[in-house]
């Protein structure tokens, strides 16, 4: 038997990953995106894997954000209180550009049209300051019954504290119509602040049928093929959740895709021995920047999923730059130089693909330096064509007053690489953290070439290349645990805090928690604790981690100064300090994976030797070409060098040491 | 600039570090605060100067801070004179009449060294909710001297060498409604300077000293010439036009302001010659603010990618005569001037950039904050309250679109006041925050739709609130026509609705703004903001947008008729 199979679907390709008898499989197949069962089908075949015999499919997809993003989901009707139907449209007030006269909004999730209310009115402390006119919501659902809308969202202000009326109002719209999908904010997220709640909930109604077609579809492709295991679905949580449980859940898919990515990372870190880790996946496009602290990824509940549409559930913290091994170099009218966010992509790509009038992207710079070898780009099914890369090189170079190729090439990696490394260090400092606690860790095409000078810019002191970085985040897949979150809202403070009540309250989100995984076949699930903590008067909570002792307020108080002292480099005496809402996760734990140590016999590894491009070195310097796939554990690579793989290239500078750990990764060590 | 010493490689590198450093002084002071217009309203800019007080990188939330924060710097300064700076000195000062704005933005500026050398200084604003005054945040309307706004503070050393001077601060927080917000702030913006020093340095250990004072010129120089090329696109010319105040928030008189923008090559002047002299109530404005407002507006239309330094203002001018609107002279208030004069200016410099390229200026946006204080104490416990909203209106319709419904104005980019939260922690209820429907102005592309904001009370509270564009609306642009006007009301849709301040439907106007005024529990309050203004002919409305928007109900059918020609009939074929 195979005990899991990971498939991801991404924007280009689908990936899959499995070991069947001791054999690795790494197959990309293009993404289907009609239907993307078809890619990932397709996949299956291509590895040649008997799905009869795998128990477990975990699946990643990029479905429900692409849905959000461009607005594409059946009809949504949004039904709030008297006096908020706007409240969605109103959003946060701001506007994403400072300075455009024509700016436009990309619009509400559900359009005034579809937004409705009704008259009720509940106050912060839970009492009813205007009954439900449940004459009014009744001709309320009727409209909308009649107006043929099949999905709807409930958000009444306060109902956090007091859902009596939401209850109602989808009782109402279920007894007039019990095929409709409702649903309402106090069951999607109990928690304060309307306007994440809300959005969420709308998101919630609007993808449940599509999560929900998509996933049956998939399902009974897999079946129809001999599928007789579970399939389950990657959440933005960075766990995964069984497709029978998942369609009341279709807001957790919205970062499906990424987190895999960032699990394979805690599971490199954690059988690496390394603490905290900064990801770095650098494609062709973009870069995806993510941090992983004790083995955990580090999540967040303030991401919008589009400009003004927050999403206050626990989501992997990625954030995207515009820098890609296709990221275009360009010279504004002062002369001065400037590498991206516009990308040449896979069409037309770098200039060294050949098409007519080719653009100089960071890739074209690589290879001038002769980081990339013409004839082993993408195992050698792109041909390289050099001359390309030179005149656009020389084209760009009319506009800096220079013919010097090399220059031009040195200075387009140099910006490159520091464009990353503020981007990255505005991610670790917008969040708190010292760059110089982090290993970077880099996967993605085009990652293991800037990994190096990036960590130098930030001072990381060390690199990691994961082994697999081509389909790290199907291998990510493989890797997850079940993974389920619970919220209650309570605002006290701490002082003040009803130990009791708070015990009741995480005993009840356990008991929800121990259900589900039960019914998922996980028996001894591990539940995590958090309180959402803020001085009071601060509208920023930090999540705090409880132990599964009897609560106490002392410890949470000092853990909390703790962690805002290391986070934002202050703790402010004698300030009263507040709970806001209560976090329990529970976790089924997948039986520990262990990474397969590779044993292999020695072999000539240093294939050839070339002269290379230092940016920090005037004159050119002969480094050795190194055969990635003849690497084995304890092998020392002293830099100069540079290391070859199918998919991606690996450059380690001077002045640093590479060692190829026990599992096949490559740990670079600056210098210090 | 001379390419010979410039290597553009480098230049990139210092300039986006400039750039960088003063975002992660944005990040550190957002999270640190404890005020909500800080860390949820973003009201705060951050930027670095060189050591010759030349400003060098900027990050504006709030794009009414860009020329506003060298003053500061610049009078730091002088206070002490430059040889008596230390490590870990920070300046703190709020005076209008030394390069502050209004009383409640409050500057902390630092001096960097480098192993004893200045290498620049960090400086950063925000605003607090509160440093005292005879209203809530200082919002007193019917007044007549500055001391009546809040506490005023000089340039003044809050840390000394890295220690805080716990008299300084003792003074600031018993001058405020809400000495908590100030403890939290006093660490929020020491945070963000801290952050900058240290990144600064980094940056001197890697290039140098004299690399880093080369660049900074070089980064000024490049900024000038982007600049300069943008304003040639401009026709040489001389363009005049005017524009009004409803009041000074005390007489209801209107008060003009008038300005000519003198094009020639690659300069721009303006003289504000004309404009009224200053006036009691609060909305006259500082000299440092009038630029600003000068600069935010051209930034709309001119070199609006450019990098955020001094450079960009070398070729632009203005003559502001003392004693007026636009260069108020102690002890005249400033409160309003800060968020309604402002945006009268940026009218006028937007009408003029109208007349010298005709057709590309949107419709008037809603041209104020809105803003407004509710407070209270509860005398049983001792402790007293105070919050800000800034309830937005639309912005203007252009060729191509029509304008944003409800969204902050050109001034700033500020953030709600969220609901559920100020429930939490404020005896009210909010009754409504929604769109009023026809509150666009007609046009072609019509104007973006208002908000209409109400709470309800459940303890005794005082409001002020500052407001403007209540006689007539937002200006329409190119035969738009102009936006609802704004107005408040008591106990809205209620037996005893009443209008507080703006316009009644008998025609009858109230002065807009108001302080100290009183409201019991039970009693409710309603805010209704400004539309922005239309583009073009309304008769030459596209018929598939007046559908639309009357599905949306964004208009009424009487509006559709009335103001459109729609047709349902002739529509229906």
């Amino acid at each position: 038997m195979i005990h899991s199979l990971g498939v991801d679907v991404g924007g280009t390709f689908t990936d899959l990953f499995v070991i069947d008898k001791g054999k690795e499989h790494h197959i990309k197949s293009p993404t289907t995106k009609e239907d993307p069962s078809i890619g990932v089908m397709n996949a299956i075949i291509k590895s040649g894997i008997d799905l009869s015999k795998v128990e477990n499919v975990i699946h990643g997809c990029t479905i429900a954000t692409n849905a959000i993003i461009e607005r594409k989901y059946d009809d949504t009707a949004f039904i709030t209180t008297k006096g908020f139907r706007d409240i969605l449209e109103i959003g946060h007030y701001h506007r994403e550009e400072l300075y455009n006269p024509y700016l436009q909004k990309p619009g509400a999730l559900v359009p005034r049209k579809l937004r409705f209310e009704v008259k009720e009115r509940i106050r912060s402390n839970g009492d009813i300051l205007v009954p439900l006119d449940e004459g009014e919501a009744e001709a309320l659902a009727k409209k909308i019954i009649d107006l043929g809308v099949k999905n709807v969202a409930i958000g009444f202000v306060n109902s956090y504290k007091n859902n009596i009326h939401e209850l109602k109002m989808e009782e109402i719209l279920r007894r007039m119509d019990p095929d409709i999908m409702v649903a309402t904010s106090s069951k999607v997220l109990p928690k304060i602040r309307l306007l994440g709640r809300f959005n969420l909930t709308v998101i919630n109604a609007a993808l449940q049928s599509l999560i929900g077609t998509y996933i049956t579809h998939l399902e009974k492709v897999m079946r129809e093929n001999g599928f007789r295991g579970n399939l389950w679905m990657i959440q933005s949580n960075g766990g995964m959740i069984r497709v029978d449980q998942a369609a009341d859940h279709s807001e957790m898919f919205l970062l499906s895709g990424p987190s895999a990515g960032v699990a394979a990372t805690c599971f490199i870190t954690k059988n690496m021995g390394i603490t905290n880790a900064v990801t770095m996946d650098m494609g062709g496009t973009s870069c995806d920047i993510a941090l992983v602290e004790n083995n955990e990824p580090v999540t967040t509940t303030g991401r919008e999923i589009a400009f003004d549409v927050p999403v206050p559930i626990p989501m992997i913290d990625v954030t995207a730059i515009g820098a890609g091994g296709g990221s275009i170099a360009w010279v504004d009218r002062q002369g001065i130089l400037k590498v991206g966010p516009q990308s040449a992509g896979a069409s037309p790509g770098p200039a060294f693909y050949g098409r007519k009038a080719g653009h100089f992207t960071i890739s074209d710079a690589n290879l001038l330096l002769g980081y990339i070898h013409p004839k082993a780009f993408m195992a050698g099914e792109i041909a390289v064509d050099k001359e390309g890369a030179i005149e656009a090189a020389h084209t760009l170079g009319k506009k800096m007053n220079t013919d010097d190729l090399i220059k031009i090439a040195k200075g387009v990696v140099t910006v490159a690489n520091n464009n990353m490394a503020h981007a990255l260090s505005e991610t670790l400092i917008k969040k708190g953290r010292d760059p110089r606690e982090f290993t970077l860790i880099a996967f993605g095409g085009a990652g293991a070439l800037h990994a190096t000078a990036i960590a130098r810019i930030l001072k990381v002191p060390k690199v990691v290349i994961p082994i697999r970085s081509s389909v790290f985040c199907a291998f990510g897949a493989t890797l997850l645990d079940a993974r389920h979150d619970f919220y209650e809202t309570l605002y006290t403070e701490l002082e003040n805090l009803n130990i009791s009540e708070v015990e009741v309250a995480f005993e009840r989100m356990a008991k929800s928690g121990v259900e589900i995984l039960a019914s998922e076949g996980f028996i001894n699930p591990e539940i995590k604790r958090f309180a959402e903590v803020r001085y009071v008067g601060q509208s920023y909570e930090l999540e705090v981690p409880l132990s599964n002792e009897r609560i106490n307020i002392d410890e949470i108080a000092r853990d909390f100064e703790e962690l805002h002292e290391r986070l934002y480099g202050v703790k402010i005496d004698n300030n009263p300090i507040a709970i806001v809402s209560l976090h329990t996760r529970a976790i089924g734990m997948e039986e520990v994976a262990v990474l397969p140590e590779i044993s292999k016999e020695k072999e000539q590894i240093v294939k050839d030797r070339r002269m290379i491009y230092l940016i920090q070195k005037e004159n050119p310097i002969e480094a050795g070409i190194i055969d990635g796939m003849k690497l084995s554990p304890g092998d020392m690579l002293a830099g100069p060098a540079v290391v070859e793989y199918p998919t991606t290239t690996i450059l380690i500078e001077s002045n640093c040491e590479a060692l190829v750990d026990k599992f096949g990764s490559i740990v670079i060590t600056l210098e210090k | 600039m001379d390419f010979n010493k410039i290597d553009p490689i480098t230049f990139e590198v210092i300039t986006s570090s400039f750039e960088h450093i003063t975002k992660i002084m944005g990040y550190t002071i957002q999270k640190v605060s404890m005020s909500p217009i800080i860390y949820d309203s973003m009201d705060f800019s951050n930027a670095l100067f060189s050591p010759k007080c030349e400003l060098i990188g900027q990050t504006t939330n709030c794009p009414v801070h860009l020329a506003a924060m060298h003053p500061c710097v610049q009078s730091s300064l002088d206070r002490y004179g430059i040889e008596n700076l230390k490590n870990g000195d920070v300046i703190v000062l709020n005076d209008p009449y030394r390069g502050g704005t209004h009383i409640p933005d409050v500057t902390f500026t630092t001096p960097i060294f480098y192993k004893d050398q200045l290498i620049g200084f960090a400086c950063n604003r925000g605003h607090w909710v509160d440093l005292g005054g005879g209203a809530p945040g200082g919002r007193m309307v019917n007044c007549s001297h500055i001391v009546q706004e809040g506490l005023r503070i000089p340039p003044v050393k809050l840390y000394s060498e890295g220690k805080l001077v716990t008299e300084i601060r003792d003074l600031m927080t018993s001058n405020s409604r809400i000495p908590q917000q100030v403890l939290g702030d006093i660490e929020a913006h020491r945070a963000a300077l801290m952050i900058a020093k240290t990144h600064m340095i980094e940056l001197v250990e890697k290039y140098g000293v004299d690399t880093l004072f080369t660049y900074m010129d070089a980064a000024l120089d490049y900024t000038e010439m982007q600049s300069r090329e943008a304003i040639r696109e401009i026709p040489d010319g001389e363009y005049e036009a005017e524009t009004y105040l409803d009041c000074n928030n005390v007489d209801p008189e209107s008060k003009l302001i008038k300005a000519k923008m003198i094009v020639k090559e690659d300069t721009l002047h303006f003289d504000f010659t004309g404009t009224d002299i200053q006036t009691r109530g609060n909305v006259n404005y500082t000299a440092a603010g009038t630029l600003s407002s000068i600069y935010y507006a051209l930034r709309f239309f001119i070199a609006n990618d450019s990098p955020q330094n001094g450079g960009l203002y070398r070729p632009i001018s203005a003559y502001l005569p003392e004693g007026t609107l636009v260069n108020a002279k102690w002890p005249a208030c400033v409160y309003a001037g800060n968020c309604q004069t402002t945006e009268s200016i940026a009218d006028l410099v937007w009408k003029l950039i109208d007349q010298a390229i005709p057709g590309i200026v949107p419709g008037a946006p809603y041209g104020d904050s809105n803003g407004f204080h509710i407070a209270g104490v509860d005398y049983d416990k001792g402790t007293s309250f105070a919050f800000i909203d800034l309830p937005c209106g639309g912005w203007g319709g252009f060729d191509g679109g029509d304008g944003m419904n409800t969204t902050y104005c050109r001034h700033g980019n500020c953030m709600d006041l969220d609901i559920e939260q100020a429930e939490v922690l404020y005896p009210v209820c909010f009754e409504r925050r929604e769109f009023i429907q026809d509150s666009g102005g007609p046009g072609k592309f019509r104007g973006g739709l208002s908000v209409r904001e109400g709470f309800q009370f459940f303890a005794p509270v005082e409001i002020a609130h500052t407001t403007s564009r209540t006689k007539k609306g937002p200006a329409g642009m190119s035969s738009g026509g102009n936006g609802r006007p704004g107005r408040s009301l008591k106990n809205f849709e209620r037996e005893n609705q009443e209008v507080v301040s703006g316009w009644e439907e008998s025609g009858n106007w109230k002065i807009a703004s108001f302080s100290n005024k009183n409201f019991l529990p039970g009693e409710t309050w309603t805010v209704e903001a400004q539309g922005g203004g239309g583009w073009g002919d309304p008769k030459e409305r596209d018929i598939e947008r007046i559908r639309q928007d009357l599905e949306d109900e964004y208009i009424s059918l009487k509006v559709a008729k009335k103001i459109y020609g729609y047709d349902r009939e002739k529509a229906d074929d």
